[in-house]
């Protein structure tokens, strides 16, 4: 047997896991102090000499250099070649002369089954992706088409791939599309969306490639742990398949943490790594209606300010001593819960929290009489997904819903540890020098920036900023009338949540134009909205479920009109996302363009620049006119104060981490 | 604060069934009449205190209850005061880091070697990060106690106690009576060179024996110890003992008398010491005996008997007014006033003591901090005054241990404590805006700044009566003692060569003259030229008259005439400008000051005013006003009180036999003193202090290192 997985040394691999991934390790002081001047001190300097991107090129040398030759084979002959390199890659490694003839092997085959030859700097993505870099390419220039090259390379060495995105949409999408160029090279190709049963995943994980959400992945991860408990090493597992109780390896969905390319890196390792994946179970005991009615009551008789402090940017809500005191007196006489204070204490904040910090058609919907989480950077619904230590059921009876069980946590993760366990790990986004920094700590990762294939068309219009929420949707309608209704283009308008994209489709609808809504309620036709979004003349009206990857083909003639449109309604917590929505537009050299149209009374200014929104909100109503230049200075500042909050939560969830892990040492190692 | 009853790791823990180590054993203490629980590992050595409401939860952990249950007997037995999962889970992470929990799972293998391995590192760390005390652990001495066990016990009973009394009281009631003897040139006994040398070797011993007083007394109060070896205290081998076993001991007094067992030996042996040295002849012998009473007294008083150093005393203390961990919570509790009211953070949880807890806190925290800082820039810079190189080492290692780790912790607590997240721009500037005050004051506001010399009394030169050409002294025209006004004659001296010129030049000029009168009337041109030979020898007359008038001194001031040697003064050769005598009278007097070489430079160019104090009359300060400055380096003392034999600051070379010669050169000033009427007494110390023009701190301590790398380093 090999002493390495992939190149990486057998040690450095986690013991008593039932599959291999990589054990977390955390460096100690001096190596991170070596590593921080090799990188900070040396390579700096001369990085900023030598662009990481030359180290890549050669590999487009290489597989030129078989590209004529792979031109003439026949289909049948080509399927020999790539069942013929699957050894050589096993064997020797990912060397860069075969690395070239595989993605030559990979291009020929896909110019042949889904008529789309890699560019020669998806050739350099697909390098860098394969060397575990994450690959940063301006939106709609291929990530996909790109991912397929260090996919099949590595599957066809025989170690299983992960190909990770954000949502369901987009996994079955990509997969779909790619499937016949996998299978022609002989490679299976597998998909993990919501709702599949045990057996299904077990299958599609089972094929050398699998394409799957990052959710989907890190639950699948949580219920192996939880499946095998304790006695989890792959040596347990093989003593038991001698003793023939086969039963427990049929509890495994994954094969093991090999390769994983992470589509949207940005997304997934900076935006959703603030909460840590939790799974449960429900445990029966259902919390009692009356009680939850009582917190709700007494918190509803409480005033902000005077007996509870809440901070809307920290998302937290601390009772005053007063607050403490009115509870007591409010509570008098009652028993049960009420009679022990910290226990009524810790109810009322969570009433209090569940009235004040959650807001329908925003953290949440509610469809068929049922509290549905809503993911905020996908703008999708969460299914069976509830909210911890009771506040799930006072959601519930605050909407006067049926009451759920209560759920018991099984095991939890953050994404900072699942992904920091994969034995290759790289990633691409069209956004990552902001975070480059902090994906480099945390998930190791070297940022590559990959030219452009086309020059991009994009026109970028100054923001208009309104100074109310009505003001903000007039001039929306405006906007949408002048360009889809007169000049035919396509238009799409983003919204930050469920309760903002319908006030829009309000008021599009007051004004008679018809349009596409896309939101976590309205998701029955994803497909066919995003597929008719590129049509002349239509209005889409979307959350973030058409923010980061959706590909809107633009219909007949509206190339020539102009593009798409796209309008941004609300500035997210960071530059990023705008970035990914904008990026909707102007696609793959097509032409486009893209406004933002925000008002002062926005979420994100309000709650994280507050002061000075409202210095300049009184400066506009005394009638002091401000160039929209001015309003730059308030975003970089709202934006910047959210960042950093969010970046706060996130260096906390891996110092604690690392912290529970000495701590709960004694409870044996888990999730 | 609302800390969430129930916490999000739960179900890690919930099923386990924790059984605390059978080796760790539980003892109960009251402090302050509040009951704690001490749970002792003895295979480590090390106590953890627990509150009852943790104390319940621990004692039942056994092994058949899971920690869900544990978390509902505690809330059913300590209702509100019981802990929240957090706190649960905290209590079970700190047994498990204290290797005292079994579960019923493999612990995570992986961190159990991580930590030996940091726990290593620190035990390393704690032994040679401080080059002023590198610990080395030798062996285990308990089995040597057991086999004395019954002696040891009876050394600390009352009888113990009794016999130790009858020792050391008569020394000390017979110190009294020899106390000259014993004090007599202390200094100078002590730190000679050959008698440090001594030292060096009885240290040891009698430290040694001061830590079998902690092991024994330990053994006596039924403890273990097991760890027994070397601190390397400034280079210095001192054996030190673990008696952390004392620390569970039920009695406080027992537990003090642990602590005190170290300086009870050491006084003992210090006794015996004393009956010895008055019983032997002076000699080797009792020079070490000498060393031994010394060190067994004076300086375990002063180190181990001082509560604010982490040595015997503070243990003691701590033991007696029964606050365990006082410096650590007091140091704790100032972290919390200096946030609380320098930063302003006001959502803080105040560190749980009583109101005579934090007075302690308030004034333990303040006197440790200031003496350990006094105590560490002492030691650095006496051993930079030593061995220069060694010396600024240690010095630079001191400052980085007890300036720069301070300051980054300081920092990172600034920067990443959560508890100040919200307040954190508040607290840097509030911190930022102190560290620019002082680096503003240090580098921008001037401060005085003087250099102090030292200066003999000096008579001006008129009250100087000198010898103003050569002569054998003839005769005192006035009595020495009496008043006498400017020109009086004060001596009569005689020169024999001088009268015979003077008769000479008198036979001479008469000579001329006559052949001068002779020669007028016949040879006018030749009576011309002995006109001209005429005219030289009178004024040879002149000038040997002159000179015979000179041999009579005059008084030049008014004032008392002050002979210094009257006796053997008449017959005596006094050369041109020899010191006679004096005139004292209203005449100011002068301040003759030396001035090293490295101070001259300020003293002559930035020199605002300068205060003279005399030895005599300490509080009379003088004004006073540059006279002269010798512009070259001299090599020698005006005058040898400034040497060091003479009680000055020079070192004078003791080779050079013409004068008080100093090692290095210096720069004489004199000074002229305004207000000063008449002196006494002359050649007395006077302290000059010269103000320079006001700089900044931060410009004054640069020239001063930059002098000291200069001198010692030439760069």
């Amino acid at each position: 047997m090999s002493k390495s997985v992939m190149e990486l040394d057998h040690r450095d691999l986690a013991v008593g896991r039932p599959y291999p991934e990589r054990a977390d390790r955390e460096p100690a002081v001096h190596d991170r102090l070596a590593e921080y001047l090799a990188k900070g001190l040396i390579q700096g300097p001369f990085r900023r000499l030598r662009d990481p991107v030359r180290a890549l090129m050669p590999i487009v040398e290489y597989a030129a250099a078989h590209e004529n030759a792979l031109r003439i084979l026949s289909d049948e002959e080509l399927r020999l070649q790539a069942s013929a390199i699957r050894a050589k890659l096993r064997n020797s490694g990912f060397a860069p002369p075969l690395v070239g003839r595989c993605f030559a092997l990979v291009r020929e085959a896909a110019t042949r089954t889904i008529g789309q030859r890699h560019y020669d700097v998806q050739l350099i993505a697909g390098f860098g992706l394969l060397k575990g870099r994450l690959v940063e390419m301006a939106t709609g220039e291929g990530k996909t088409i790109a991912a397929t090259l260090p996919a099949a390379t590595v599957a066809l060495a025989g170690y299983p791939v992960h190909l990770i995105t954000v949502n369901d949409y987009l996994a079955q999408r990509d997969a779909g599309e790619m499937r016949a160029l996998y299978e022609f090279l002989g490679l299976s190709v597998g998909a993990v969306v919501q709702g599949m049963s045990r057996a299904e995943r077990r299958r599609a994980y089972a094929s050398s490639v699998t394409y799957c959400t990052n959710k989907e992945l890190a639950f699948d991860y949580l219920r192996d742990r939880v499946a095998l408990t304790h006695r989890s090493s792959s040596l347990h597992l093989s003593l038991g398949r001698l003793r023939g109780s086969l039963q427990r390896d049929e509890d495994l969905v994954l094969r093991g943490l090999y390769f994983g390319i992470v589509d949207e890196a940005d997304s997934i390792f900076i935006d959703e790594a603030r909460t840590p994946l939790i799974l449960s179970s429900s445990t029966g005991a259902g919390e009692e209606r009356l009680q939850c009615e009582q917190g709700l009551r007494f918190a509803s008789t409480l005033v902000a300010g005077k007996h509870f402090q809440i901070d809307l940017a920290e998302r937290n809500l601390v009772l005053t001593e007063e607050g403490r005191r009115e509870l007591g007196e409010l509570t008098e006489g009652l028993q049960g819960v009420w009679s022990s204070v910290r226990a009524r204490e810790e109810l009322v904040t969570q009433a209090l929290t569940a009235m004040m910090l959650f807001n329908r058609d925003q953290h949440y919907v509610v469809i068929d009489g049922k509290v549905q989480i809503v993911d905020e950077s996908t703008g999708r619904v969460m299914p069976d997904r509830s909210w911890e230590r009771g506040l799930h059921q006072l959601i519930e009876v605050k909407e006067g819903c049926e009451l759920t069980d209560r759920r018991e946590t099984l095991a939890r993760i953050t994404y900072q540890r699942l992904f920091r366990r994969y034995i290759r790990l790289s990633g691409m986004t069209g956004t990552a020098h902001e975070v480059a920094r902090e994906i480099k700590s945390v998930y190791g990762l070297d940022v590559v920036r990959i030219p452009l294939n086309r020059p991009s068309q994009r026109r970028v219009a100054l923001p208009l900023v309104c100074t109310t929420s009505a003001q903000k949707l007039r001039i929306i309608a405006d906007r949408v009338e002048r360009l889809a209704m007169a000049e035919g283009r396509a238009v799409l308008i983003g919204t930050r949540s469920v309760g903002a994209s319908e006030e829009i489709s309000a008021a599009l609808n007051a004004r008679g134009i018809a349009h596409a809504l896309l939101n976590a309620k309205q998701d029955k036709d994803e497909a066919d909205v995003v597929a008719a979004a590129g049509e002349p003349a239509r209005v889409t009206v979307a959350t973030n479920m058409a923010g980061r990857g959706t590909d809107i083909r633009l219909g007949a003639g509206v190339a020539a009109r102009g593009g798409l449109h796209v309008i941004l309604t609300e500035y997210h917590d960071s530059r990023r996302v705008d970035r990914q929505l904008f990026g909707r537009c102007a696609r793959q050299g097509d032409p486009g363009s893209c406004e933002a149209i925000v008002s002062l009374q926005d979420d994100l200014f309000v709650i994280h620049a507050g002061g000075m929104t409202r210095l300049l909100a009184r400066l506009v109503g005394g009638g002091v006119p401000i160039p929209s230049r001015l309003y730059q200075p308030l975003r970089w500042l709202a934006q910047f104060q959210a960042e950093r909050r969010h970046g706060y939560v996130r260096v906390q969830n891996v110092k604690q981490d690392r912290r529970l892990d000495r701590v709960l040492a004694f409870s044996g190692r888990g999730e | 604060m609302n800390a969430p009853l129930l916490s999000n790791w739960w179900y890690r823990v919930a099923a386990r069934k924790p059984k605390l180590r059978s080796h760790a054993r539980l003892h109960r203490h009251i402090y302050r009449g509040e009951v704690w629980y001490l749970l002792q590992d003895p295979a480590s050595s090390r106590v953890h205190r627990f509150s009852p409401s943790a104390r319940l939860i621990v004692s039942l952990m056994d092994g058949t209850h899971s920690v869900e249950q544990l978390w509902e007997l505690a809330n059913r037995h300590l209702g509100e005061d019981a802990p929240s999962q957090d706190e649960l889970i905290h209590l079970l992470g700190q047994l498990h880091a204290a290797d005292l929990l079994e579960s019923d799972v493999t612990p995570d293998v992986a961190e159990l070697f991580t930590r030996s391995e940091r726990e290593q590192r620190a035990r390393h760390l704690r032994s040679y990060g401080n080059p002023m005390a590198i610990r080395i652990p030798l062996f285990d001495p308990d089995r040597l106690l057991n086999r004395w066990a019954g002696l040891v016990r009876f050394v600390w009973s009352g009888w113990g106690a009794l016999a130790w009394l009858a020792f050391v009281l008569p020394a000390f009631i017979l110190i009294w009576p020899h106390w000259p003897e014993l004090s007599h040139n202390f200094s100078d006994r002590v730190l000679a060179i050959d008698n440090l040398f001594i030292i060096y070797l009885v240290f040891p011993a009698i430290k040694a024996l001061h830590e079998l007083g902690h092991a024994s007394a330990t053994k006596a109060g039924g403890g273990e110890v097991h760890d027994l070896g070397i601190i390397l205290l400034v280079l210095l081998p001192v054996p030190y003992v673990d008696a952390s076993a004392a620390t569970v001991f039920r009695s406080k007094y027992r537990r003090a008398l642990v602590g005190a067992a170290g300086m009870g030996v050491e006084l003992f042996v210090a006794a015996i010491a004393f009956y010895l040295w008055l019983l032997v002849e002076p000699g080797l012998v009792r020079a070490i005996l000498f060393n031994v009473m010394l060190i067994a007294s004076v300086s375990t008083l002063l180190f181990n008997g001082n509560p604010l150093l982490r040595y015997d005393a503070y243990y003691i203390l701590v033991d007696l007014i029964e606050i365990p961990n006082l410096a650590a919570r007091s140091s704790r509790y100032w972290g919390y006033l200096l946030e609380r009211y320098l930063l302003g953070v006001s959502d803080l949880e105040r560190p749980e003591a009583s109101g005579m807890e934090r007075v302690w806190f308030f004034f333990y925290g303040l006197a440790s901090t200031l003496y350990r800082i006094m105590v560490t820039i002492f030691i650095a810079l006496f051993i930079a005054g030593q061995f220069f190189f060694i010396g600024v080492i240690l010095a630079v290692w001191a400052v980085a241990a007890m300036a720069i780790l301070p300051i980054t912790k300081a920092v990172r607590h600034l920067l990443e404590n959560p508890r100040l997240r919200k307040h954190r721009a508040r607290s840097v500037t509030i911190a930022a805006g102190l560290v620019f005050g002082l680096a503003f004051f240090l580098i921008a506001v001037p401060m005085p700044y003087h250099s102090s010399v030292e200066g003999v009394l000096w008579l001006p030169e008129e009250a100087m009566v000198r010898a103003a050409s050569n002569g054998f002294v003839h005769e005192l025209l006035v009595t020495p003692g009496t008043l006498v006004t400017q020109g009086d004659p004060l001596i009569q001296s005689r020169e024999p060569t001088l009268v015979a010129q003077l008769r000479r030049n008198e036979a001479k000029v008469a000579e001329l003259q006559a052949e001068y009168a002779a020669q007028f009337v016949s040879d006018r041109a030749k009576a011309q030229i002995i006109r001209d030979k005429l005219e030289l020898e009178r004024a040879n007359l002149g000038l040997a008259r002159e000179r015979a008038s000179d041999l009579v001194a005059r008084a030049r001031s008014d004032g008392v005439f002050v002979v210094p040697q009257m006796v053997d003064m008449p017959g005596r050769y006094y050369r041109r400008g020899e010191l006679l005598g004096y005139v004292v009278g209203n005449a100011t007097p002068l301040a003759r000051v030396v001035v090293p070489q490295e101070a001259v430079d300020r003293v002559r160019l930035t020199t605002d005013r300068i205060q003279v104090r005399p030895v005599d009359q300490p509080r009379l300060v003088l004004e006073g006003r540059v006279l002269r400055a010798v512009p070259a380096g001299g090599e020698y003392l005006p005058s040898a009180a400034l040497g060091v034999d003479g009680g000055g600051d020079f070192v004078i070379d003791p080779r050079d036999a013409k004068g008080p010669k100093t090692l290095q050169r210096t720069f004489q000033f004199d000074i002229e003193l305004q207000g000063l009427e008449a002196v006494d007494h002359f050649g007395q110390h006077v302290f000059v202090r010269f103000e320079h023009r006001m700089e900044p701190l931060a410009v004054q301590w640069y020239r001063s290192v930059r002098l000291l790398l200069l001198t010692n380093f030439h760069v």
